[in-house]
């Protein structure tokens, strides 16, 4: 049983060129170990309790919660930078750019009507200036988790690790050689990548055609974007360029966006954008592409066939959506199954097919989210330790950072229907509350699915401002099993936008008072 | 009282031991599953308030058949040594537990009684689910309110870190508080690690469960959100009565107790029926039928027609001819006989209309339709306000006699009690003392409205009926 305080650090270290890099407690403690040095055995990077593969929000979540609990950790990471997709081509920079180009929206379209006298042709947006901004952002943060690493005794290896065998990871380290790593136990946390779209194959260095992460980059505001997609990053990125003024179109081959979400939800979503300054093609189907010197052609049909178009393009980012990434891991010589969707395959304790071997995060089943993979991670990492690892799926958010922001728990309507469970529904619209309304910012609604019987909540649905926030208030409640009047009963300060959630859920029950 | 379970089981002194026979508590359940035959799965009986187990010793065997007042078996407690005797026609289905067996819990399953020996055969690998007993053990015994249970959760209690303030989500508490009682009790609730939640709440209240009241928490033991279960005969709660009697002084500790406050339906009840019995002027008359013909009747209705009609229902039916005829005794211008019925909240009295026009299976089908859906409270009001005659049964009690109160603006209600073997004179005087079996009838009628020689004939007629069952065709 492991003791919850921090382990003594009893490993030696050989001073070892190769390892300047790997920083450890005890070669803090240089003097103490000294006298160490010679006693045990010799050999490098022994005998840890578990090996993260990985280094993104599930893998570095679960290294310093590991080294926390007192095991001896290390963490893998060939990318150079810890945080993985999300903090390097992800969520950060993405939130880094949303935030940026939503001033100079603000500026452009929102400030006059407080009375704020503005130049417009005095207001520019300098992209490298932005990117810069956002670049100082994702460094500072992925530095942040290397001192974490530090301070909670992580041992960091730079490079690309697969699995030899059940208690060995071999690492093909960035500045050359091997190192083999011997280990009770392995988390893979390698997440996912970008699926691509045959006939419209990326190509991030040209930023013709560009996925996410290409779209992260891009150097000027293109005039004419397209986005192949209907989905979170898609719109996202979308978002960012349409505000710093390109005609975005989104081009999606279901009949409407993020087809999981709630359908009232998306459908208002949709018209949302639209305002914005969207153009949709739904039910279309990118059938060509072709680059031809600063413009991208596109040749579309309809989903169903006919209707083909010719479209011209500036710019078209690919956000089909993601894979699990699981390459060069070494999964089938250890008798480890993907689907056929590439997810690697687990227990409910997250234990692959090798009981020492666990698998978290993106590259297992579920919604590719970094806080499930954080919640994956900590639930494995306490399973190793000996305590209850639990995630409770029933109660993950989901947020889209456009403006106004979409957030969602729990179920849909579509979903309750399907299931035949009799629900009710309360609403209440942005409009009448009194702090949107103040902020001169009240697109959007809040939404409440409960139980019939028992009021038990069992979905919601936001589109407006701080959606993303406001969210954590509906998991909260969802976790504890509040029903909508627990939440009705509860003080929300005034004015808040938080009152609109409270009013949704008196609306569930009962009646709100506001509208 | 009306019991629609058909096999009622009473105990009887064994010879040796001179112990009066304590009133049994009902411990069986009728089964009507469409996999095996209809049948009764009977329970061990408590045969005493303490009794808690007992030993068996079996007197028939599986595939016996039993006819009213033989001994099934015998049952040592640490008290006495009783015999198991039944009052109904049947055939053991299936011994459930050995013979010998010792220490069998009151409310475990240990009998299956079928009408047919052909349907023995189907219990062969026939297993009960435990406890079925004990739950109609507190079904049928509410109608006394001092072995209630309303509630009965098991006795291991579970523990929990959660403090009693947080035990109940606020719309949970408002709820509980709002209807005046105290659902903390419903821990574990479904709310994260037991919390109770509003859907908890909603579904207590629902299924009529008894909670304890809503006490202001400055003065309530706040030593742990979970307070114990054990059943204590009704007082009207002290906490909230405003104006009025004195109060009753605080009961001595000496154990885990409960209150158990009393639903708006008993205080109406309790209300109506103190009103008549002080202003109605009662006059008593009774009467003993001997019930011979009658359960011949029934045994040859069951056998070679297989309907199956109850003694209460002929009960009904007789009284039903003789109001016809005596109508100074119904004094409304249709029969409309109410049958008393014990349901959780209370007694209520659902009205079987036009009861002499109805034949015997047809009063059996209306008072099992009526009863069953007292007992989930699914009346229409309609449908127990009203009628012009009452009818009370406690036979299955092993109650002999009894006087009840008038519903008032009834004029008349008529109490009966069970059947007993009793010696009685050869019937022309001639020969040996015969064994027949008698029941006492007892009508209490309105000396304002029917006097004594008109509830006298009615009376006589409601013997005549029900002693010579061919009569009610006549």
């Amino acid at each position: 049983m492991i003791q919850c305080q921090p382990s003594y650090q009893t490993a030696i270290f050989l001073i070892n060129p190769l390892s300047f890099t790997m920083l450890s407690r005890s070669t803090l403690t240089f003097g103490r170990s000294l006298t160490r040095l010679y006693s045990a055995s010799s050999k490098l990077l022994n005998d840890f309790d578990v090996v993260v593969v990985g280094g993104g929000p599930g893998g570095y979540v679960s290294a310093i919660k590991a080294a926390q609990l007192g095991l001896k950790t290390a963490c893998i990471e060939s990318r150079g930078s810890l945080g993985g997709t999300c903090l390097n081509v992800g969520c950060i920079p993405s939130k880094a750019l949303l935030q940026s180009s939503h001033h100079y929206h603000d500026i452009m379209h929102n400030f006059e009507q407080h009375g704020i006298v503005v130049d417009k042709s005095a207001v520019g947006i300098d992209v490298g200036k932005m990117l810069e901004a956002k670049a100082k952002t994702v460094t500072g943060l992925t530095g942040g988790i290397e001192h974490l690493f530090k301070k909670n005794g992580v041992t960091y290896l730079k490079g690309h690790g697969s699995i030899s065998g059940p208690n060995e990871v071999s690492v093909a380290l960035n500045d050359g050689g091997n190192e083999a790593v011997s280990t009770k136990n392995i988390l893979i946390a390698t997440g996912s990548e970008v699926t691509p779209l045959p006939p419209v194959p990326v190509d991030n260095a040209v930023g013709k055609i560009v996925d996410s992460t290409g779209a992260l980059d891009v150097s000027k505001v293109p005039e004419k974007m397209a986005v192949i997609g209907g989905g979170v990053i898609g719109l996202e990125m979308g978002s960012v360029w349409s505000r710093l003024g390109s005609e975005v179109t989104v081009i999606e081959f279901m009949d409407r966006l993020c087809p999981a979400m709630d359908k009232e939800l998306t459908k208002k979503f949709q018209t949302t954008l639209k305002k914005q300054g969207f153009k949709f093609q739904m039910k279309t189907k990118v059938m060509e592409s072709e680059v031809v010197g600063e413009k991208i052609k596109l040749k579309t049909e309809k989903s169903a066939g006919g209707g083909e178009k010719e479209q011209e393009f500036d710019l078209v980012l690919v956000a089909t959506g993601r894979r699990p990434y699981t390459e060069g891991l070494g999964l089938d010589k250890l008798g480890i199954q993907t689907d056929k969707l590439g997810r690697i395959e687990v227990d409910s304790h997250f234990r692959t097919a090798v009981p020492n071997i666990y698998a978290i995060g993106d590259c297992i089943d579920g919604p590719m989210l970094a806080h499930k993979a954080e919640e994956e991670g900590i639930a494995a990492i306490e399973t190793i330790a000996g305590f209850a690892g639990h995630v409770n799926y029933d109660a993950i958010p989901g947020v889209i950072y456009t403006y106004p922001e979409v957030a969602s728990v729990g179920k849909t309507e579509e979903e309750l229907k399907e299931a035949g469970v009799n629900y009710v529904v309360g609403n209440f619209p942005f409009a009448a509350n009194s702090r949107a309304r103040a902020n001169g910012s009240s697109e959007g609604f809040v939404k409440v699915l409960a139980d019939k019987d028992t009021d038990r909540i069992l979905g919601a649905h936001i589109l407006g401002p701080n959606a993303g926030e406001m969210i954590a208030e509906a998991v909260l409640g969802m976790e504890y099993g509040a029903s909508s009047e627990d939440i009705a009963r509860t003080c929300h300060a005034h004015p808040t936008l938080s009152e609109a959630f409270k009013e949704a859920c008196m609306d569930t029950y009962d009646k709100p008072i506001h509208f | 009282m009306l019991k629609l379970t058909r096999n009622v089981v009473r105990p009887a002194l064994h010879a040796l031991t001179r112990r009066p026979a304590p009133s049994s508590l009902l411990s069986q359940s009728r089964f009507f599953s469409s996999d095996l035959p209809d049948h009764t799965v009977q329970g061990m009986p408590a045969l005493s308030p303490t009794m808690e187990v007992g030993n068996i010793s079996w007197r028939m065997a599986e595939g016996d058949e039993f006819v009213a007042g033989d001994v099934l078996a015998e049952i040592e407690t640490d008290k006495a040594s009783i015999d198991f005797v039944t009052e109904d026609d049947g055939f053991i289905g299936k011994l459930l537990v050995a013979d010998g067996a010792q220490e069998v819990p009151v409310g475990a399953p240990i009998l299956v009684v079928v009408d047919s020996v052909d349907d023995v055969a189907a219990f062969k690998d026939f297993v009960a689910e435990g406890g079925g007993g004990a739950d109609t053990a507190a079904d049928t015994s509410d109608i006394a309110d001092t072995s209630a249970s309303a509630s009965a959760p098991s006795s291991a209690i579970p523990t929990t870190t959660i403090l009693p303030e947080f035990m109940l989500t606020p719309a949970a508490r408002h709820m509980s508080q709002s209807s005046g009682v105290d659902a903390t009790v419903l821990f574990p609730g479904s709310g994260l690690k037991g919390r109770v939640t509003k859907g908890d709440v909603i579904m207590a209240l629902k299924e009529g469960k008894v909670l304890p009241p809503w006490v202001e928490k400055e003065s309530a033991n706040s030593a742990s959100g979970v307070k114990p279960v054990a059943a204590v005969a009704a007082a009207a709660p002290t906490a909230t009565s405003t104006a009025g009697p004195v109060p009753i002084p605080p009961i001595s500790n000496t154990g885990p107790f409960e209150t158990v406050p009393n639903t708006s339906m008993r205080k109406i009840i309790a209300k109506r029926l103190t009103q008549s019995k002080a202003e109605v002027p009662h006059f008593y008359t009774t009467v003993v039928v001997t019930l011979d013909d009658a359960l011949a009747l029934r045994k040859e209705l069951a056998s070679n027609f297989g309907v199956k009609v109850s003694v209460n229902d002929l009960v009904i039916k007789a009284s039903a001819m003789a109001l016809r005829d005596h109508p100074g005794v119904n004094l409304s211008p249709t029969v409309d006989i109410s049958v008393a019925v014990a349901t959780p909240s209370g007694l209520i009295t659902p009205i079987v209309p036009q009861t002499d026009g109805l034949g015997l299976s047809e009063i059996g089908n209306k008072v099992r339709d009526l009863a069953g859906r007292a007992k989930n409270n699914k009346l229409k009001p309609e449908e127990f306000q009203g009628g012009s005659f009452t009818i009370s049964n406690l036979g299955m009690f092993g109650i002999t006699e009894f006087s009840a109160v008038i519903n008032p603006p009834q004029a008349a209600i008529l109490a009966v009690g069970g059947g007993s073997p009793r010696l009685v004179p050869p019937k022309d005087g001639k020969g040996p003392p015969v064994v027949v079996t008698e029941m006492t009838a007892r009508l209490s009628a309105d000396r304002s409205k029917v006097d004594e020689a008109t509830a006298a004939a009615f009376l006589q007629s409601f013997q005549d009926y029900l002693s010579s069952p061919a009569k009610m065709l006549a």
